[in-house]
């Protein structure tokens, strides 16, 4: 395998495009992705979303933040070739919710919350919180590297640029 | 910002190879051997290294209490001193202008006062609590995968450096390239169309 860095610096766009095709999936599916015949998830996008000009020599960014971030602005940054470089999302899974952000380049989770879990009062307490913990946070990851799998799958195939490519490309101009 | 608190960050890793046999034990000496120390009573300013999760300033591993379930559960902890730069130059010019009356000079060659410099430094180091910052780690062994909870990019690579001294293993962190080349499941000829994706532009034609 290649240096990470020069690995990072060339596929720096493919975080960018999985971001940009999951808020494409969160709008197409109204937020309701099936993850297999058993699994459905809500997925919805948060309070903000970075977007960036990914080949461009003078780099340019813009970023739309609220509580209720209006969607739109980052919809005509995409009119303008951008794409999402990282972005807040809600997932909600039965009753439990998460919410995160994710960066398309590092694909690190920031202000990552878990729904809540009970306190730790007793040092026996420790074992059975740490092991709460870890399945929240893995519940969450894995709904992510499902749908990080089935992105990259396209990605590498004709399916991308035979049907990907042409429905966000309408989903940009309008809508879905 | 750690692995229980309400809001945290979380960078992925893949563990490349294993460790020796018996599994326990070794990984029980690293963390041993690699145990963050004080620097309280040093005139160090940096230090780095293991801790325990739950007692992260009694840092101990002499029994099994970093293994939790299929989990190994650590943290990595750096202590830093920082000494205000004003008083380094307050106390400087003290010392500088206490050297010329005990000597009668009126300069000071280059190397004085360099050595005036860290001397002054050093005192002031030893003043001051060094303030620890504390990342935990949660590495599952079998799956080789590790979670490191922190987003700084200058703390995960002295975490990566410190990993690999201790364990002898290197980390791949886990972005969308090396996540799709190796935790994706493609089989060999998938990977390599990986390997040739370009950038196509997906909102304009």
């Amino acid at each position: 395998m290649l240096d990470i860095s020069i690995l990072l610096k060339r596929y720096r766009f493919l975080g960018f495009e999985f971001l940009t095709w999951l808020w494409f999936l969160t709008e197409k599916t109204g937020g309701s992705i099936e993850l297999s015949d058993q699994d459905t998830v809500s997925l919805v996008p948060g309070d903000k979303v970075v977007m960036e000009l990914v080949d461009s020599a003078k780099p340019e960014t813009v970023t739309i933040l609220g509580e209720d971030a209006d969607l739109k602005e980052a919809r005509i940054s995409l009119k303008k070739r951008m794409l999402v470089r990282e972005m807040n999302f809600r997932l909600k899974i039965n009753d439990n919710e998460w919410s995160f952000g994710l960066n398309g380049e590092s694909f690190t989770f920031s202000s990552f919350k878990t729904p809540k879990t009970g306190k730790v009062e007793k040092k026996d307490d420790f074992e059975g919180a740490i092991l709460e913990k870890i399945f929240l946070y893995e519940e969450c990851i894995n709904v992510i590297d499902t749908l990080f799998k089935r992105f990259i799958k396209q990605r590498i195939s004709d399916e991308w640029t035979m049907r990907q490519i042409p429905a966000i490309r309408k989903w940009i101009t309008s809508g879905i | 910002m750690g692995l229980l608190s309400s809001s945290s960050a979380v960078v992925r890793y893949r563990v490349e190879g294993s460790v020796p046999d018996p599994f326990i034990d070794t990984t029980r000496d690293s963390l041993k051997r690699d145990t963050i120390q004080e620097i309280d009573k040093d005139p160090c300013e940096k230090v780095c290294g293991w801790t325990s999760f739950q007692t992260p300033f009694a840092p101990q591993f002499d029994d099994s209490s970093f293994m939790v379930g299929e989990y190994l559960v650590f943290s990595f902890r750096v202590d830093t001193k920082k000494v205000p730069s004003k008083v380094v130059k307050k106390n400087y010019e003290i010392e500088t202008a206490r050297r010329l009356a005990d000597t009668g000079r009126e300069y000071l060659s280059k190397n004085e006062k360099k050595e005036i410099k860290e001397r002054v430094k050093n005192v002031l180091l030893l003043r001051i609590p060094a303030t620890p910052n504390q990342y935990d780690v949660v590495w599952h062994y079998e799956h080789a995968w590790l979670w490191f909870f922190s987003s700084s990019k200058s703390v995960s690579e002295e975490f990566e450096s410190l990993f690999l001294q201790s364990f002898g293993l290197r980390l791949i962190r886990m972005f969308p390239f090396t996540l799709g080349d190796l935790s994706a499941g493609l089989s060999e000829d998938d990977r390599d169309r990986l390997q040739k994706i370009t950038y196509t532009g997906l909102t304009s034609s």
